[in-house]
């Protein structure tokens, strides 16, 4: 197929995906967004309203109850027709503004939350966060997947042995406990039990202070350990498995009839063969972490975009909402078309088709 | 001239079903000729072949006898010593299967130069140059160094196969299973290869296998296998024309020939044991058509004849 | 599959220790699926959001049996509701005695004493007396009054009345009638009907020694004169420390109860949505691979689509925009899980689609439908049935998520809801460690029996995970 065409063919497909959960995004939050507008649209009008006819000299119709609603109507009408609302959602003229602007990484500016800097951008409030996200969960999965490939090749010399079937069943029980309760657990042990660490992983000085990075890789600690301790069980289980399935094959025996030593043949062989599934699932994981780090993150209360969705959430800030799935989807997306790339380097049976 | 001597191998795989003893003393000596171990699947002679190699994958093991080469008992060697002297220096092994003896992920090249590494002193340019030649010996052209396995055919790979155990010119080189998944003219090719390097490089071929119509074109001795046992041994000649051992008669029986008297194919009755627990006796006695009372009970041992020996008690009075 | 083959499956994965140890979690989890739904009073199901119908239980008590542990016994939370009936004619009117006793062993007084009683009355209202006898003699009579008059055109007035130990006036009597007044006022000034009953002396101020020990009956005597006038039920409530299996939190719901009730919604959900989206994924992947060239590239993309879809954000801004019920989540996660396990029986389905037997009857003029149905999904089966177990945790985590941020059906108790209710009410920073560890424990064990139980299945069917 030749590398080319091959990443043509990969990136018209990550653009029809993208577009897809767009539309799809966009069709579950229109309707909400357009209720938070008018209802908003409503109360300012009301507002400004009685301010008017509690001035000194207020105008003609706020002596009559229903000219006064005459009028509220009126604005309203008319503001709602200055932010294009008027059209439904999927009217063609708001969805190519929609999408264009989402396109162009034009996301709007946030209702309710602002930026360290105060800034409501949205595109500067997420990039903010974007960083400490990628900082907490990179780090983390970089660490077990260290230690889970040095585990699981360890466990994979010896199949059977007490570490091996150590792994087998720790590996399969930390992955699938919920880490958002295990982080509860261990902030009321560490937090306030042994009060080793702090308890909201936000230190409480700001960004500009050049005392910060310090103390958030403090505050980063307990997430960090939790996510990790967690986390390398699964990869010692996935590696163990991988290079006991690899081991099996042909060509290690006749590696080993080679004479390359043990040591060859675990980190030249073995490694080779079991990196593209290694590097998929690590990309995968990475890209995932954006997503489900929310719980997570609210929990420890970790400043990155789980947390800024969460607080989206809870003050109905949809232009930070629709942001935030937008740019996680496409780092997802992105992160699934680097691995195909990958996988091609690495597997030469791959690229040929 | 390489001398090679096994004395009573056993090899056992201790399951948690039960023992399977695949290899269960077999004895022979061999010297600066070529030798073909023929016998149905799950005779034991690829293990056989895996222990000359001390690759004996677990829950497996050699439990007891020697293999001697030029006079060393090579058993005894710890597994460092055996690596890096024994392992392809001086026995190597052509895989059956060529299909995944090779990595996927790895060029032909770096696969060929990869002994190189670990055994000899050869590196970058000159190694290369070494691979190279080792291509071209067994009829590739250089190229083939940058391309990957899966580029290739099944023969080429074969070839490569051949090529790579060659490159440290041990001295014996044991082929299981060369010319099996192949069609019948790579077959010859690879045949014909091999007698050539054979002949050329002075190299002990083992070859193992269970098509006999293979072997007589290749090896001096032939050596049949029967439920982990050597049942019969001697020269190809005679083993052909004058099997003694009921099994090599009826596995000879059973292979089509285009020449001679048109006689009808016959297949041996029975299935091969079980070798957790095989029959007493004589292990062929169930499947025997000449099966007497003492086969029942007694193994027999060698009886000789000239320089062909076979393991059945028909001959008790004649040797 | 033939008879002889599962039976000869079935060994082979009990032969494991995954398989075994999984699926006994699974039976614990249908044993505790069963104790729910037969012995748990469905309004418990109900009425779990609601708090007045936990008004009867003790708020953040510990569980009862960590007195095994402590040297001084904290009192256990009693809800009495059989006493002792007894009826006499008196004349006019009939007398009417309930009396509860209880042994009273436990290191310190109890929180508070509610006495609740239930009557049913016609014109004239009865008379109520409540006195309590201590294991030292003394006796207190707490309470004598009259039940109110029922309003006009009644027949039958039903009324409920609660004599509570937090009124000031039961504090006063017990005082005036105390024989023991040795505590400064200033002692006094706070302590309620709960402790005065109980109290020894206030000679010392050594809380262990103030508490009198023994048998305590407590007596409640209606006067009814009408002679359809009735004692419909009593009960007496020990406000205690502790109480129960498991605690309870702050708005006194049993959390062992609780954790009940979310095992068979939680198993319901795994499995419904375990079920169909594989049921899906696994026709959707044949009919892909089977159908194979433009088609299959259409279902491909259709199904990329679907995996990419960030779940979880949906999830969210559907719970927000609209209510979120139980119904409608697995709905959704069905929509959304299937393509997962698409991906992989369309390329079985693709080396399925060259073996002989299919070319032979689509030569016969069998149906697509047929083909698939009959010969491909039978062959792929064994390769999902492992998948099916390993879904299930997903969905059951997700919905646990989802009830933790506050998201999900609220009307349902379900682990994650017990944990957002733990969070909300700050359990953690308070240590209450009975309300935080049942619910995530439940939730991991779940999971991690069913992938046990999946890895087991696995290793059983898959031919290449054979090997250890």
């Amino acid at each position: 197929m030749g590398l080319g065409r091959f990443v043509v063919t990969r990136t018209l497909n990550l653009v029809l995906v993208l577009f897809a959960v767009l539309l799809l995004t966009l069709a579950f939050a229109g309707p909400a967004t357009d209720n938070v507008l008018k209802r908003q649209v409503e109360s300012y009008v009301r507002g400004d309203i009685s301010t008017r006819c509690n001035m000194l000299r207020p105008p003609s119709f706020c002596g009559d109850a229903n000219l006064i609603k005459q009028q509220m109507e009126e604005i309203k009408q008319r503001e709602i027709q200055n932010l294009g609302l008027n059209d439904p959602w999927w009217s063609p003229k708001r969805l190519g503004y929609s999408i264009y602007s989402l396109a162009t990484l034009n996301l709007g500016e946030s209702y309710f939350l602002r930026s360290y800097g105060g800034s409501n951008i949205v595109r500067d409030i997420i990039l903010e966060a974007l960083p400490k996200t990628i900082l907490l969960f990179t780090t983390a999965t970089i660490l077990s997947l260290i230690i889970g490939l040095l585990i699981g090749i360890r466990a994979a010399r010896k199949p059977g042995g007490i570490l091996d079937r150590l792994i087998s069943t720790i590996g399969v029980a930390s992955g699938t406990v919920p880490i958002w309760w295990v982080g509860i657990i261990a902030i009321v042990f560490f937090s306030y039990t042994l009060r080793i660490f702090p308890a909201r992983a936000t230190p409480l000085i700001p960004p500009s202070d050049p005392a910060y990075i310090p103390a958030l890789l403090y505050h980063m600690t307990l997430p960090l350990l939790t996510i990790t301790l967690l986390g390398f069980g699964g990869w010692a289980y996935i590696v163990r498995n991988l290079v006991i399935g690899i081991m099996q094959e042909d060509y290690i025996t006749v590696a080993m009839a080679k004479g390359v030593p043990e040591r060859g043949i675990l980190y030249g062989h073995v490694l080779r063969s079991a990196a593209p599934p290694v590097i998929t699932l690590v990309v995968l994981s990475l890209s995932g972490s954006l997503g489900g780090a929310l719980i997570t993150e609210a929990v420890f209360d970790w400043p990155g975009m789980g947390r800024l969705f969460y607080t989206a959430i809870g003050a109905l800030d949809i232009p930070i909402i629709i942001g935030l799935v937008y740019v996680s989807t496409a780092v997802y997306l992105a992160s699934i078309f680097i691995i195909d790339v990958l996988y091609g380097f690495f597997d030469p049976r791959v690229k040929a088709g | 001239m390489v001398e090679l001597e096994v004395d009573n191998l056993k090899v056992h795989f201790f399951t948690s079903t039960g023992t399977v003893r695949a290899v269960d003393g077999v004895s022979f000596s061999l010297k600066g000729k070529s030798l073909g171990i023929a016998g149905e699947s799950g005779s034991g002679k690829t293990t056989l072949g895996l222990a000359l190699m001390n690759l004996i994958p677990s829950p497996g093991r050699i439990v007891s006898g020697s293999i001697s080469l030029d006079g060393n008992n090579i058993l005894q060697f710890n597994e460092e010593k055996y690596r890096t002297e024994v392992r392809w220096r001086q026995i190597s092994m052509i895989f059956q299967g060529a299909m995944n003896a090779l990595n996927p992920v790895y060029t032909i090249g770096h696969q060929l130069m990869e002994p190189l590494k670990f055994h000899s002193e050869l590196v970058g340019e000159k190694a290369r140059k070494k691979a190279e030649d080792a291509l071209r010996e067994v009829g590739l052209d250089a190229s083939m160094m940058q391309r990957y396995p899966h580029e290739l055919s099944g023969g080429m790979k074969q070839r490569v196969v051949i090529a790579m155990a060659l490159i440290l010119r041990p001295k014996i080189v044991i082929a299981d299973e060369p010319t099996t998944a192949l069609d019948v003219i790579v077959q010859a090719q690879v045949i014909n290869l091999l007698k050539r390097l054979e002949r050329e490089l002075g190299i002990s071929i083992i070859m193992i296998t269970h098509d006999l119509s293979v072997i007589s074109e290749l090896v001096d001795i032939v050596g049949i296998m029967y439920a982990g046992e050597l049942v019969e041994i001697g020269p190809a000649e005679q083993i052909y024309n004058n099997p003694k051992h009921p099994y090599t008669q009826k596995l000879l029986n059973a292979v089509p020939r285009l020449h001679g008297k048109r006689t009808k194919l016959e297949s041996i009755p029975g299935i091969p044991p079980d070798l957790k627990s095989p029959p007493p006796g004589c292990r062929f006695h169930p499947r025997c058509p000449y099966v007497m009372g003492i086969c029942k009970v007694s193994t027999p041992p060698y009886f000789t004849f000239t320089d062909q020996k076979a393991t059945c008690w028909l001959y008790k009075e004649k040797a | 599959m033939s008879q002889r083959g599962v039976r000869s499956l079935w060994r082979d994965f009990v032969k494991q220790p995954e398989g075994i140890l999984g699926l006994s979690i699974l039976i614990l989890l249908i044993i505790a699926t069963s104790i729910a739904l037969t012995s748990l009073p469905p309004e418990t199901f109900r009425e779990w959001s609601n708090p007045t119908y936990w008004v009867r239980y003790p708020k953040t008590a510990e569980p009862a049996w960590v007195n095994f542990f402590s040297s001084s016994k904290q009192p256990e939370h009693l809800i009495l509701q059989q006493p002792a009936v007894n009826e006499d004619v008196l004349g006019e009117f009939r007398r009417v005695i309930h009396s509860y006793t209880l042994d009273y062993s436990y290191d310190d007084f109890p929180n508070d004493i509610n006495f609740n009683y239930f009557l049913n009355y016609g014109a004239t209202p009865p008379q109520i007396e409540l006195r309590v006898t201590r294991p030292d003699g003394e006796v207190f009579s707490l309470v004598r009054t009259t039940a109110p008059s029922p309003p006009a055109q009644v027949a039958v007035y039903r009324f409920n009345g609660t004599i509570s130990s937090a009124e000031r006036i039961l504090r006063n009597t017990v005082l005036q009638q105390s024989s023991k007044p040795n505590c400064p006022a200033s002692a006094l000034n706070d302590t309620r009907a709960n402790v005065l009953i109980f109290q020894v002396s206030c000679d010392k101020f050594d809380e262990g020694s103030r508490l009198l020990r023994g048998r305590y009956t407590f007596e409640s005597s209606f006067f009814l004169f009408g002679s359809d006038d009735r004692v419909q039920k009593t009960e007496l409530i020990i406000g205690g420390k502790v109480f129960g299996f498991m605690g309870t939190d702050d708005l006194g719901r049993d959390i062992w109860t609780g954790v009940l009730w979310g095992t068979p919604v939680a198993l319901f959900i795994g499995i419904t949505v375990s079920i169909f989206g594989t049921g899906i994924g696994l026709i959707y992947g044949v009919a892909s691979g089977y159908f194979g060239g433009k088609t299959d590239e259409v279902m491909m993309r259709f199904s990329d689509i679907i995996i990419s879809f960030p779940l979880l954000f949906l999830l969210i801004i559907i719970a927000v925009s609209t209510r979120m019920t139980l119904g409608l989540l697995i709905v959704i996660l069905v929509v959304f899980g299937w393509p997962g396990l698409s991906k992989v029986t369309r390329s079985i389905a693709l080396q399925l689609k060259t073996l002989p037997y299919v070319e032979a009857s689509q030569l016969i003029g069998a149906s697509s439908r047929w083909v698939m149905i009959r010969h491909m999904v039978p062959q792929i089966t064994p390769y999902v049935i492992a998948s099916v177990a390993l879904s299930v945790p997903g969905p059951i985590l997700t919905e646990a998520g989802l009830s933790f941020l506050g998201l999900g059906d609220p009307t349902v108790p379900t682990w994650g809801k017990i944990l957002n209710d733990a969070y909300t009410f700050g359990a953690g920073a308070r240590q209450l460690w009975w309300w935080i560890m049942p619910p995530g424990v439940m939730l991991a064990l779940t999971a991690i029996s069913f992938v046990l139980i999946g890895n087991g299945l696995d290793k059983v069917l898959n031919p290449k995970m054979r090997k250890l």
